[in-house]
């Protein structure tokens, strides 16, 4: 337990090598390295405990997984990982309302064929209430990496599936095991509109339909001769069990509500039609369309999960036409009263569709901002989403409307209040689970970066993520092959390095020890080279080096440790 | 005082003129008619009431959607909207007993037996479909499940409210629920050639009914037997037989598809059987050869005018059906079935004249009074009658004619078509990441080759944008 300074360095530095030549998640795996700490200061930063609470040059002190303090005079300790930097912003993580990330549902089996259509096997149908996603959940996903960089923190993930995949969980995105990943299990239970992929009953919406009236109804029936057998079981027959039925019963006592996910307008009144006649409580999650069903969905009080897709904007393809001029704003432009005379006004008929299409897309951007001015309390979904689009889309949302507290509150403190997980999550106090976002900046400003995530008092750091490479130097000075020497504890590592590409870009790769891997994020700014290595699971790592002639100078840093490197051009590109 | 009240007032006047030039021109479609009046007094028109003959110069009162009077002029009350129908013509809106639009699925051909399912719980409000029914002056439909299952689905009859987004706008209030059943090759080609399963054959067909519905006279009694205290536990629960008991008892009219005599005459005696009397035939081809059975048991068929021969038990057919369906005092009506048709059933009735001599009441009925019947709701719609829902079609000459153009289409006496307010795109919505295609201008250089450029071209207008095909290289 008293490993030496020494000891403990030298171990974090052979991980570091390691990382370099072995492949990417073997080393999470194989080593286990302590932990240098589990207390973290975040010094003189500006804290957002909750949308519109703000504390300037404050410190939150974060231990064992919980915030231990926050404030502008609080004492920083003395094991606490000091990160002390005016510029950061740190903010409660954020919770997705519900996603598939980090669940990996097993497959159909292929050979799963039903032989009779009309009653096909459980599972073969898409009626799968029996199954958990606690059971599959896998924390090295790479959805749940590139959901933490957006800030998400926490979830309600579901299996994927057909009308009834199984049971949802409230998880953390983040931990080791699938174990530290729950916060809840079989919270709810998911549900969609979705007819078999095999063509076999239900394989309409209208069955699907039909199938859940059917198995809540018997469900019900089956629920109450349970009651009846456990206060009377002499002379009466067993109630007949399965487990499709009995997952039901919870539902119906009103414990878990079924989670529906319905982007179209129909889906949403299909659920919400349903709910009413049936009477289940209802979490729903979607709503792409949900600015086209407000009237409904003010009826309904459900929780609402808005989703983080937005639609492609639609691209003009009409030629020679004033549409650049009017796309900005085509409402004002399109003419709903055209009609198409001859087929010389066939262009116009295009020009005016193009706008119409616009005009389309503009209401999809508008749409949070719709449904709170609507007074609909809304958080969000990153099912349809990708990872790597949510700030921008959050951004368009806010630049269409929505106000920041207003998308703040919807990332963070409206889903824990919904989930009913707001005694553990969503705000920046003390007490809270150490769930936090530490940006550059205001979250929804353009050049904002995740620089830090915590989930449960564990750090992800992305500090050495620079964003996209930046060329302003003479790329000849470092095009063509290097050969360099990485000085660890272990001794000498070599390699080899290859840049190609000009001012507009640089392209490169990497090779230690057989094992090649791409650059990114390479910058040069005439003396300076820095460049990421990515890795999908281990450490990434980052490397910024001085050019000088055809030699170069600088260091290697991952995880916060630093090793020398240095480097000499072996081969310029052809001079053609 | 004077001079600054004048400068005052031309200040006034310039600022009126510039507000006036800024704000938007108001849209000329309200798509929704959310707003749109249900108070109309038609006046001068020929009325057509298909039960109560015709009224020249007549006028229609409707209030609240509703019509309150009819007759020869009526005063105007005050603040009352009008139309003057001067040399036009108008009829009860067109009611088609078949069709398959405005609903996201039609047959959920898994399994032969599928009284569970409906339609109605799948309606889509945003399908064109019904504005271009409208703009044939059709006004109700019966938009059914489709015909892969000898037992299917649950059929819906709604009104075309196309602008309403609510899909619980659209049925009827209180109209009685329907039943699709289906006999002869559909079934048969989807279960037995397709997948070696019951029915096969006409008799397998048969056997599949008289099984679901002894099936269901057994949860019947069982339900029954329960709620009299004959039984511990009910039953267990099945929304297929909670369907096909309510059709036993008489609360769902059944509408079966249907082509040959034989089977005609096999549902009737299956029918007998289990003590079921609401029965409709759909399609009804060789209807012909049985119409005097068919109108011993009461039985309606709703035909088409002439279209046969798309598959082998639909050969023995002819265009007089409907007229001598007619004639033999069964009740019938003309529908389209197929989406895309649902727009000209006037003419399709007209045919009736031409095959069969019906009279203009008689052809008119086909496709209002008779077809309401067949669906429970001759004492909402299908007659222009007081106390009737305002639901009206205006032609500009004799519906029959086949010169004549529908001009107007009122649903509970609100406008929902307009021929003079019928811009090009009526879609409630489009695809926000749509493109339209681009478009090249016709060559004028190339003209002297190619006079007609757009001969022999199609124009795609689609949710996904539009589209020029074979037109300007079409040699």
């Amino acid at each position: 337990m008293t490993a030496s300074p020494l000891r403990r360095c030298c171990l974090g530095l052979l991980c570091f090598c390691l990382s370099l030549s072995l492949p990417p998640g073997t080393l999470a795996q194989d080593i286990d390295v302590p932990s240098v700490t589990d207390t973290y200061a975040l010094e003189d930063v500006r804290v957002v405990q909750a949308p519109g609470q703000v504390i300037e040059s404050a410190t939150v002190v974060v231990r064992d997984g919980v915030i231990e303090a926050v404030g502008s005079n609080v004492d920083v300790p003395y094991d606490a990982r000091r990160v002390e930097d005016d510029s950061l912003v740190v903010y409660a993580g954020f919770i997705d309302g519900l996603s598939h990330a980090g669940v990996d549902t097993p497959d159909p089996e292929d050979d799963q064929e039903a032989d009779d259509p009309s009653d096909p096997p459980r599972d073969v149908a898409g009626i799968q209430p029996d199954r958990s996603v606690t059971s599959m959940l896998t924390p090295d996903d790479s959805d749940l990496e590139d959901l933490r960089k957006a800030g998400f923190t926490a979830a309600h993930v579901v299996p994927e599936g057909q009308m009834l995949p199984g049971a949802g969980a409230y998880v953390l995105y983040g931990g080791d095991t699938s174990d530290d990943m729950v916060l809840e299990a079989d919270a709810t239970l998911f549900a969609q509109i979705a007819g078999s992929d095999n063509f076999v009953y239900p394989s309409t919406d209208m069955a699907v339909i039909a199938q859940l009236r059917q198995l809540y109804r018997e469900a019900e029936r089956r629920q109450s001769l349970e009651t009846d057998y456990e206060q009377n079981p002499t002379g009466q027959p067993r109630p007949p069990r399965d487990p499709a039925h009995s997952a039901f019963f919870p539902v119906i006592d009103g414990q878990t509500p079924l989670a529906f996910y319905a982007d179209s307008a129909v889906d949403i009144h299909r659920v919400l039609d349903l709910q009413r006649e049936l009477g289940f409580s209802l979490v729903l999650a979607g709503l792409k369309d949900g600015f086209r069903t407000m009237d409904v969905l003010q009826q309904s009080d459900a929780p609402f999960f808005l989703t983080l897709d937005l639609p492609d904007k639609p691209e003009s393809a009409v030629e020679d036409t004033t549409l650049a001029d009017t796309a900005d704003a085509p409402a004002t432009h399109y003419d709903s009263d055209f009609r198409t005379a001859s087929y010389e006004d066939v262009s116009d008929e295009a020009e005016n569709l193009q706008l119409r299409h616009l005009m389309e897309h503009q209401k999809y951007l508008e749409a949070a901002a719709t449904l709170d001015e609507a007074d609909l309390s809304f958080g969000f979904t990153t099912r349809e989403a990708d990872g790597g689009d949510i700030p921008e889309h959050l951004r368009t949302m806010v630049e269409n409307g929505l106000s920041e507290e207003t998308a703040l509150a919807a990332l963070t403190t409206r889903p824990a209040s919904f989930l009913d997980l707001d005694d553990q999550l969503g705000t920046v106090e003390e007490g809270k689970m150490a769930n936090l976002v530490v940006t550059d900046g205001p979250y929804f400003d353009a050049d904002t970066e995740v620089k830090r995530v915590f989930v449960n008092g564990r750090q992800y750091d992305y500090t050495g993520d620079a964003a996209e490479g930046e060329i302003t130097g003479d790329v000849s000075k470092v095009l063509g092959t290097w050969s360099f020497t990485l000085e660890t504890p272990g001794g000498e590592l070599g390699g080899t390095l290859t840049l190609e590409g000009d001012e507009s870009g640089l392209e490169g790769t990497i090779t230690i020890q057989g094992e090649e891997q791409d650059l990114e994020s390479i910058s040069f700014d005439g003396s300076r080279l820095s460049f990421r290595v990515p890795s999908s699971q281990g450490p990434s790592f980052s490397v910024s080096v001085t050019v000088k002639g055809d030699t170069f100078e600088g260091t290697a840093t991952a995880q916060g440790e630093s090793l020398n490197i240095s480097g000499e051009r072996t081969s310029r590109p052809d001079r053609r | 005082m004077t001079a600054s009240l004048l400068l005052r007032s031309r200040l006034l006047a310039v600022a009126l003129v510039l507000a006036l030039l800024l704000v938007p021109p108001a849209d000329a479609q309200d798509m929704l008619r959310a707003d749109a009046p249900d108070d109309w007094l038609i006046q001068n028109a020929t009325v057509l009431t298909v039960t109560n003959g015709t009224i020249e110069n007549g006028d229609v009162l409707v209030r609240d959607g509703v019509i309150e009077e009819v007759g020869q002029d009526l005063t105007v009350p005050s603040g009352l909207e009008t139309y003057d129908a001067g040399d036009q013509y108008v009829m009860p809106g067109i009611i088609d007993a078949h069709q398959h639009i405005a609903i996201s699925d039609v047959n959920e051909a898994t399994n032969p037996v599928t009284a569970e399912v409906g339609v109605g719980d799948v309606i889509d409000p945003y399908d064109i479909s019904m504005y271009r029914g409208l703009a044939g002056g059709l006004t109700t439909i019966h938009t059914m499940h489709g015909s892969a299952n000898p037992i299917g689905g649950r059929n819906e009859t709604m009104k075309l409210r196309y602008g309403e987004t609510d899909p619980d706008a659209f049925p009827i209030e209180g109209a009685p629920r329907t039943l699709k059943f289906a006999l002869g090759e559909n079934p048969t080609g989807v279960y037995g050639e397709r997948r070696n399963m019951q029915p096969g054959t006409r008799m397998g067909v048969e056997q599949v009914i008289r099984e679901a519905l002894a099936e269901a006279e057994r949860y019947r009694d069982a339900k029954q037997a329960y709620q009299n205290g004959e039984r511990d536990r009910p039953p267990e629960h099945s929304e297929r037989m909670e369907v096909l008991a309510d059709v036993l008892a008489g609360d769902i009219i059944v509408q079966t598809h249907s082509y040959r005599a034989d089977e005609i005459l096999m549902v009737m005696n299956v029918f007998k059987d289990f003590g079921i009397d609401d029965l409709v035939f759909q399609h009804v081809n060789e209807g012909f050869k049985v119409a005097p059975e068919l109108a011993e048991f009461g039985a309606g068929a709703s035909v088409f005018s002439d279209w046969w021969a798309y598959k082998f038990e639909v050969y023995y057919s002819t265009a007089y059906n409907a007229a001598i369906l007619t004639e033999n005092g069964v009740n019938t009506s003309i529908n389209t079935d197929i989406p895309g048709q649902q727009r000209d059933l006037y003419h399709q009735a007209a045919k009736t004249q031409r095959y069969g001599d019906l009279s203009d009441d008689e052809a008119l009925a086909l496709i209002t009074i008779n077809p309401a019947r067949q669906l429970g709701i001759e004492d909402r719609v299908g007659s222009i009658e007081e106390g009737k829902d305002a639901d009206l079609a205006v032609f500009s000459e004799h519906p029959l004619s086949i010169y004549t153009q529908p001009l107007r289409t009122y649903v509970d006496g609100v406008v929902r078509f307009d021929h003079e307010d019928d811009p090009d795109d009526m879609r409630l919505r489009v695809d926000p990441e749509g493109t339209a295609p681009p478009v090249k201008k016709p060559a004028h250089a190339g003209g002297a080759h190619h006079p007609h450029c757009l001969e022999g071209a199609v124009l795609h207008a689609t949710e996904e944008g539009l589209s020029l095909k074979n037109g300007l290289h079409n040699h």
